[in-house]
């Protein structure tokens, strides 16, 4: 029986800068407390401490009496030194702290007298090792030291996990990235460290958040069900899956008494799993805003309260970093990012009773479709049968993480987890020891690595040796509903010109202008007042008869997820629902979309239709893409041009306006305007005697051309034309004279349907029609003499020579676009 | 025949002879850590760290001078040189120890001015 030999090293091991050995550590004061969750929940920090005495009397080593110094056998001269006992003498190497005798045996000499700053000056992370019987026991880092006597002193030490506490870890978005890189990403030079293939090749999906370094790994090793177990002198941990090898434990090593204590069992889990990723409709959010008069700022952090992409600055705000969860931002300015979307859905095993005793883990957004099971199954486990014990015993070479075969306080036989021991070395290494009994670490690592997207009927067989698959069945999208036509092109109604519309009427679309001859009395001769007069008017405002709005985009497939239990060579009957068919134009609705089913013997029949619709979709993180989406707008009409909305006297004819395009598709161009002059002479007054000549000029417009719609050009608006003159047909001493007609309008287009969605997606609104032109408008003089000239609106009547006055159609408006067929995708 | 002394030197003074009426009681002590428990199979694991031995000397009637050079021995340090017979190995030792005598009481006093003092008692235990 003897204490075992304790060495503690501080400062790097090879060189360290104090050792310590069990001559100067206080008995049962060197003491460690280490622990490792076996599910988790909890990433702990172990700790060691001892007490020490820097002083003790000097090992003295006797001169000869009256001899003044010593040679050693290595021709070095020690110089005998006074002390304060006045017979004895002791050797203390020169400017040296180890004292060598006469057998070449080295004492370590400490000065009488420790200066306040001995041990005190020990920086925070300083390495500490602890060997015990000469072989690594621990290694842990200077967490404070404290004075607790002249000559003694307290170093309490923290394993490398205390270390990243004060370490901050800036997060991320993960897609399919290892456990290795993200794990050396969080610790980086924190301490060493090793990781096991089969935990390091993992893969993550999710986010994390900008965060302290060890809340971040608690995070990465929960996801996975990894831990960190002890490593070696020159490795801190060793991280892995928790092992089933079994250490027995004999009686004669555990001390009687102990304990076990029983969980409230759980019966149900429910586990959030997240999805990340950005689509163009996600909402623009601001992260920092210093521009009304607020003081630049300089090389800033600014962290974000969820992630966002397409960074965006304002002013003379710069970005030096940056990433989904940060910037570092100088300058006055705003900064503004999108928000990622975020979809959770839960997965949940257990009871449905009434009254559960349920577990949850919400907030660990690593968890993500591929391990969210593993999680579910694991926290089920623990919670649902594991037993805690505590037991006094022996170690002998047992370490946290460990499963030990050994009897319970009851004298049960019992394999247990060592989660936590209080560590004592004296003649043993003592360890008051806490273990979790009735749980095997399972769900460990992803579920799902795999994934198949199926988009047409038929069978999938389930590969050999999976046991459990998702199965995500995504029905058929709404069809979208019909695009609407588009307006008719602005007409008179009834009568023609000059007795459409007086000065600020509007008539059939016809608004009077001015009418400056209204009032003025004329002779035989009489002209006609004339009048200007705009085609295209509406609530006295000339608008563009407009193109038709797009018909409603269709609803998503419904969407639903199951987790289902399998055996390899199972078959699984797939039937995909068809995208339901575009509704008939002017807005009819479309038809809903199919379910999309799969059935197998082992679980019967699955459908989509007991799913969801959702705004955001199903996201597929494997394949990084999107389904179930809500269709697409379809695209709008384009509006029918104007006629010449100028009521300035121009010097050319007024040519009418294009239609408005749609994408690649063109508007109707516009028909050509004529402008004419004739000399006119006339009796101003009734009683004049004098005729006088003045030039008046007539001005019609071209046609507008009709709009384009998605799929077709609008049709041109016609020419201004010039008929010449026709007789009155009842009144032959009457006739018109040469008459200039204004162009029609061109129709508007008729749109094409848009093509069939995918995915599940709704079905694309339908296209709007073109509007139809306007008629060309007129602009100026008429009279009703033989000489007169006459000016006409749109094609001109008919029976006075004219091609009929035409009123342009709006194009029509096609169906909506057929939603996207369902899918089925199996993720194993 | 002259009783054999037990040999005893404190801090290198040899108090041998006044070991010659009264020689000095060894008691082994052991010294144990927190460690000591009974196990599951009913054996008993005392965590002994060491053996240290402990010396007990009845000092009868020693003179003053003689108490005096005692006091100066075993206070010249905390922890003494201190040469014994060793009853465990039957050999004589040296070790570190540190002594406290007992309450001192005067038994006589002498014409001259000395005194004997009655029965203190000094312990030593190693260090």
């Amino acid at each position: 029986m003897a204490a075992l030999t304790n060495d503690i090293f501080i400062g790097p091991r090879a060189t360290p800068s104090y050792h310590f050995t069990n001559r100067a550590i206080a008995l049962n004061s060197l003491t460690g407390v280490f622990g490792v969750d076996v599910i988790g929940n909890n990433l702990s920090v172990d700790t060691f401490s001892f007490s020490a005495r820097h002083q003790f009397d000097v090992d003295m080593i006797y001169a000869p009496i009256g001899k003044s110094g010593y040679l050693d056998t290595n021709n070095k001269i020690y110089l005998v030194k006074k002390t304060g006992v006045a017979q004895y003498s002791y050797f203390v190497p020169d400017r040296s702290d180890r004292l060598v005798d006469i057998n070449d045996r080295i004492f370590r000499v400490f000065d009488g007298y420790a200066s306040d700053g001995y041990l005190m000056s020990l920086p925070f992370g300083t390495p500490v090792f602890w060997y015990v019987g000469g072989s690594f026991f621990r290694k842990g880092y200077v967490q404070k030291v404290e004075r607790l006597a002249r000559y003694a002193w307290k170093v309490t030490c923290i394993s490398g996990i205390g270390l990243l506490d004060g370490k901050y870890h800036v997060g991320g978005l993960y897609n399919a990235e290892t456990f290795t890189n993200i794990c050396r990403d969080i610790i980086g030079g924190a301490f060493p460290f090793s990781i096991d293939s089969a935990v390091g090749a993992t893969l993550i999906y999710g986010h994390l958040p900008y965060d302290t370094a060890r809340n971040n790994l608690h995070r990465l090793l929960f996801a996975v069900g990894a831990a960190m177990v002890r490593g070696s002198a020159n490795t801190d941990y060793t991280i892995r899956f928790l092992s089933d090898i079994v250490t027995n434990v004999p009686d004669s090593r555990i001390a009687l008494g102990g304990a076990v204590a029983y969980n409230t069992p759980a019966t149900r889990v429910e586990i959030t799993e997240h999805a990340y990723f950005s689509i163009s409709s996600d909402e623009e959010v601001k992260l920092f805003d210093n521009a009304n008069g607020g003081t630049a700022v300089q090389n800033t952090l600014v962290i974000f309260k969820e992630p966002v992409h397409d960074l965006a600055v304002t002013g003379s705000l710069t970005i030096s970093e940056s990433g989904v969860n940060y910037a570092v931002i100088s300058g006055v300015g705003t900064l503004t990012g999108k928000k990622y979307t975020h979809n959770e859905s839960q997965v949940i095993l257990g009871s449905n009773s009434a009254d559960p005793n349920t577990k949850s883990v919400k907030d660990n957004h690593l968890i993500s479709f591929a391990n969210s099971n593993n999680v579910a199954q694991r926290i089920l486990d623990y919670f649902s049968s594991a037993k805690r014990l505590k037991a006094k015993m022996i170690l002998q070479g047992e370490k946290t993480g460990d499963c030990l075969s050994l009897h319970n306080a009851f004298g049960e036989a019992s394999d247990a987890y060592l989660s936590k021991m209080q560590v004592n070395v004296t003649s043993v290494i003592g360890a008051q020891c806490e273990l979790v009994e009735g749980f095997t670490p399972t769900g460990a690592g992803n579920n799902f690595t795999h994934r198949e997207v199926i988009t047409a009927n038929g069978s999938w067989t389930v590969p050999s040796g999976t046991e459990l698959i998702r199965i995500v069945l995504i029905g058929g999208g709404q069809g979208g509903s019909g695009g609407y036509d588009g307006e008719d092109g602005c007409w008179f109604a009834g009568g023609f010109s000059p007795s459409g519309a007086e000065e600020g009427e509007e008539r059939g679309g016809m608004y009077g202008i001015s009418n400056e001859f209204a009032d003025r009395e004329y002779g035989w001769d009489d002209l006609a007042y004339c009048f200007e007069a705009g085609v295209g008017y509406r609530n006295g405002e000339q608008r563009e008869p407009q193109g038709g709005a797009s018909g409603a985009p269709g609803a998503p497939g419904k969407y639903i997820v199951y987790d289902r239990q399998v055996q390899g060579g199972d078959n699984i009957t797939i039937n995909i629902g068809t995208g339901g068919a575009g509704g008939a134009r002017n807005g009819v609705a479309g038809a809903e979309g199919g379910a999309t089913t799969a059935q197998s013997s082992r679980f019967g029949t699955l459908t989509s239709a007991d799913g969801v619709s959702s705004d955001t979709g199903y996201y597929d993180v494997l394949g990084e893409e999107t389904f179930a989406q809500p269709g697409l707008d379809g695209w709008r009409g384009g509006n029918g041009g104007l006629s010449d909305t100028s009521s300035t006297y121009g010097t050319s004819g007024a040519a009418g306006r294009a239609g408005e395009n749609v994408g690649t598709f063109t508007g109707g161009k516009g028909g050509k305007g004529k402008r004419t002059e004739i000399e006119v002479t006339y009796w101003k007054e009734s009683e004049s005697t004098t005729p006088e000549t003045e030039t008046f000029w007539q001005r019609t417009s071209g046609g507008g051309g009709g709009g384009a719609a998605y799929g077709a050009n609008g049709s041109p608006g016609g020419d201004a034309t010039i008929i010449a003159g026709h007789p009155f047909p009842d009144d032959p001493g009457y006739y018109w004279g040469t008459r200039y007609l204004s162009g029609i309008g061109g129709d508007g287009a008729t749109a094409l349907p848009p093509d069939q969605a995918t995915n599940g997606n709704g079905g694309q609104g339908g296209n709007g029609g073109g509007g139809g032109g306007n008629l060309g408008g007129v602009l100026g003089f008429c009279g009703y003499n033989t000489a007169q000239r006459h000016i006409d609106l749109g094609g001109g009547d008919p029976s006075y020579g004219g091609t009929g006055y035409y009123q342009a159609k709006g194009g029509h408006g096609s169906v909506g676009g057929q939603g996207g067929n369902g899918v089925a995708i199996i993720y194993w | 025949m002259a009783l054999q002394r037990m040999p005893l030197k404190i801090n290198r003074v040899d108090f041998s002879a006044l070991t010659e009426r009264l020689g000095y009681i060894i008691v082994y002590e052991e010294r144990q850590g927190s460690n000591t428990m009974t196990m599951q199979n009913g054996d008993e694991y005392l965590d002994i760290i060491v053996k240290k031995p402990a010396l007990t000397w009845r000092l009868d009637s020693l003179t003053n001078s003689d108490l005096a050079r005692l006091h100066a021995a075993i206070n010249a340090a905390t922890y003494v040189e201190v040469e014994y017979f060793d009853t465990a190995t039957n050999t004589i030792k040296t070790a570190y120890f540190h002594g406290t005598i007992s309450e001192q009481e005067v038994g006589v006093i002498r014409a001259g001015g000395y005194y004997r003092f009655r029965a203190p008692v000094l312990t030593m235990r190693a260090r």
